[in-house]
């Protein structure tokens, strides 16, 4: 009388040789582990790692994009002069422009610059 | 007179550190019972001997992945019960869906005194391969190393359930071959 187990294993006891075989060869492909592997093997060894890593840098990125003022807006506003800035800058051009044609400057902040057409050209003859 | 497969020492601790005769003992131990397994499973004795040293070589790249050091035979006999699986789909597509998810209690399965006497030899093997491949394999994980239902869950991708319902359904099939009801 046999167990199930023993009669299992009786019927491929012949392959034994083979088997052995097959086991030199699974060792001697261990002992020469491809480059290509043993790179794998390595970043499977950090992939932990990394992914804390990977973790970490986007909690940063979410943090930072979040707290950061629009980039847009901030241009825009540190560009743009005053009102006051404006009408200053329009009056000095104006009082040169007067002070070229030979006219006196008001000087009034009201009054506004004759249309572009109204204006008589001059021509100097240096 | 039960089978008692005996709690082995086996060098998985050696082995994880690359120890060439760690492998080699731990291949030794589980080569005849692995190829009987794939065998059982595939009938193709070069497809068979693929399978165990493609199982092999995948162990001994990813033994990292192993959690328990005595989960080593269970981990490697589930290595090689997936390229059976995709040995069978890419044969016998029809053979794999079988859910039979009917639960036994657990004193269904116990421990194995099944003795076969020489007579009853090859009608045992005939009965073997005559049940369903995901019958077969739990009967044979169960014969072969004597594997508790959820190290058979876990090697066959089955719920427990399944594979207690599974196991049952071939004992009794057994059962009625030896006890010579079987036609």
């Amino acid at each position: 009388m046999k167990t199930p187990r023993e009669i299992l294993l009786q019927q491929h006891q012949a392959v034994e040789p083979k088997l052995n075989a097959i086991r030199q060869n699974a060792l001697a492909a261990l002992a020469r582990p491809g480059l290509a592997q043993s790179w794998q093997e390595f970043l499977f060894s950090l992939r932990w790692h990394l992914a804390g890593l990977s973790a970490v840098w986007m909690a940063v990125l979410v943090l930072n994009l979040s707290a950061a003022p629009n980039p847009a807006v901030v241009i825009a506003s540190d560009k743009i002069p005053s009102a006051q800035v404006l009408m200053a800058a329009m009056l000095k051009n104006r009082q040169e422009l007067m002070e070229l044609i030979g006219t006196p400057a008001t000087g009034g902040p009201a009054a506004l610059p004759p249309r572009r057409s109204e204006i008589q050209p001059v021509i100097a003859i240096v | 007179m039960p089978v008692v497969i005996e709690h082995e020492q086996l060098p998985v601790r050696e082995a994880r550190t690359g120890d060439a005769e760690a492998w080699n003992a731990l291949f030794k131990r589980y080569q005849l019972p692995l190829y009987t397994y794939v065998f059982e499973l595939v009938h193709n004795e070069q497809t068979s001997l693929d399978i165990v040293q493609e199982s092999f070589i995948n162990a001994a790249r990813h033994i990292g992945a192993l959690r328990e050091d005595d989960k080593f035979g269970s981990w490697l006999f589930g290595i090689a019960h997936q390229k059976c699986a995709q040995q069978w789909r890419r044969q016998r597509p029809e053979n794999i869906p079988i859910d039979d998810t009917e639960d036994f209690p657990d004193a269904a399965i116990g421990p194995d005194e099944t003795l076969i006497s020489k007579e009853q030899e090859a009608e045992f093997m005939k009965i073997m391969q005559q049940l369903s491949p995901p019958h077969r394999a739990v009967l044979l994980l169960h014969f072969v190393e004597d594997f508790s239902i959820e190290e058979m869950a876990a090697i066959t991708g089955a719920r427990s359930g399944t594979v207690k319902s599974r196991l049952h359904y071939a004992k009794d099939a057994l059962r009625q071959l030896l006890a010579g009801d079987s036609k």
